[in-house]
């Protein structure tokens, strides 16, 4: 029992150490728990590539520590980066070739086993030439 | 031969080398999911065990077990290492030659056994048609005799390119002012693909490489009508 509060206790203030920490390597030297900490009028809202308070273009990083645009409604309501993330996804990324369609996979497949592709222990392997069919 | 869809393994061969890097693939697999295995369960029994030994200090029992176990692993491995090797490289003399030319972005072809046998192989753009393999198919394809030693020598023109085919086993590197040589032995007929295997720029990944293997009798009548 004891040691399980003292254990509490050492979490809590190596949290504290490490908050401190970050805000000491931002310049500032305040603790920072404010979890809507801002800066100017950024929001602080992660660890970004090194702690510190700051944002940068940089591929190996996609998550900069501040927000690029100024908080308002519209980047509170959408303020989850999953949900940004998936908001990406759906309209950034372009669509599937038409080589994905269950159609054009249908056809592709008659091709392979028409080409005999892995007859040894793979696709051709399993079909049956003389009646046809896939093998039972 | 073209990798199937949520495959993971290697493609059936359709060379005698290939055959024997699957052998090698397969058993130096096992081999080292053993080792996975064994170790990462050696890890997970030492984090979860709750009990320490303060008293230990050495044990050289253990530690000459452990040397000697990985020395014959590692013997088990390089020998059947070794004789792929050197089957790889066995030297015979072919019965034809090809020369494969990488281009920014497409191969050329030349058969300088048969008078004026040249040719350009680009990839099929998809709008083409719908059936066929995408980002795989080239509307000139290179057409080999099956069961007959052949000679590719490769080069490229500009830059770096590497003319592959995964299901033959074989691949080497297109550089410019240099002929690299592979020696193919097809043991069936049938269509094999394969990919640029060397960053070229901008259509590096649409410069595939379509090889046709046809019965001796075939390539003969095939090669007189193009020469």
């Amino acid at each position: 029992m004891a040691l399980r509060r003292l254990e509490r206790v050492f979490c809590q203030q190596l949290l504290q150490s490490a908050v401190r920490c970050q805000s000491v390597r931002a310049g500032s030297s305040v603790a920072h728990l404010d979890p809507y900490y801002k800066i100017g009028k950024r929001e602080v809202v992660g660890y970004g590539h090194n702690g510190g308070f700051n944002y940068m273009d940089r591929p190996d990083f996609p998550m900069p520590a501040v927000r690029f645009r100024e908080a308002n409604n519209e980047i509170l309501n959408r303020s989850h980066y999953r949900k940004t993330t998936y908001h990406r996804y759906f309209t950034v990324l372009p669509p599937l070739p038409a080589s994905f369609t269950p159609e054009n996979q249908a056809i592709q497949l008659r091709n392979m086993i028409e080409l005999q592709v892995d007859p040894i222990d793979g696709l051709a392997s399993k079909y049956d030439y003389e009646k046809n069919q896939w093998k039972k | 031969m073209v990798p199937t869809w949520s495959s993971f393994g290697l493609q059936n061969s359709a060379s005698p080398s290939m055959e024997q890097l699957t052998f090698f693939h397969d058993f130096t697999m096992v081999v080292i999911t053993l080792i996975t295995v064994t170790v990462g369960l050696n890890m997970f029994l030492i984090c979860s065990c709750l009990l320490t030994n303060r008293l230990l200090l050495q044990e050289q029992v253990v530690e000459i077990v452990w040397t000697v176990i990985p020395v014959f692993i590692l013997l088990s491995i390089a020998l059947p290492s070794l004789k792929a090797l050197y089957l790889l490289d066995d030297p015979f003399t072919p019965s034809l030659t090809i020369k494969a030319v990488g281009h920014q972005w497409y191969w050329s072809y030349e058969y300088s056994d048969f008078p004026g046998i040249e040719f350009d192989s680009y990839m099929l753009p998809e709008s083409d048609s719908l059936s066929i393999a995408r980002l795989l198919e080239t509307d000139n394809s290179l057409i080999v005799p099956s069961f007959s030693q052949i000679r590719v020598l490769i080069t490229g023109s500009d830059v770096i390119h590497s003319w592959a085919v995964p299901s033959l086993g074989v691949k080497a590197d297109a550089v410019p002012g240099r002929l690299n040589q592979v020696m193919l032995y097809v043991n069936r007929s049938g269509v094999f693909y394969g990919q640029c295997s060397e960053i070229c720029g901008a259509n590096h990944s649409f410069m595939p490489i379509k090889l046709e293997a046809v019965p001796m009798a075939y390539f003969i009548k095939w090669a007189l009508k193009s020469s």
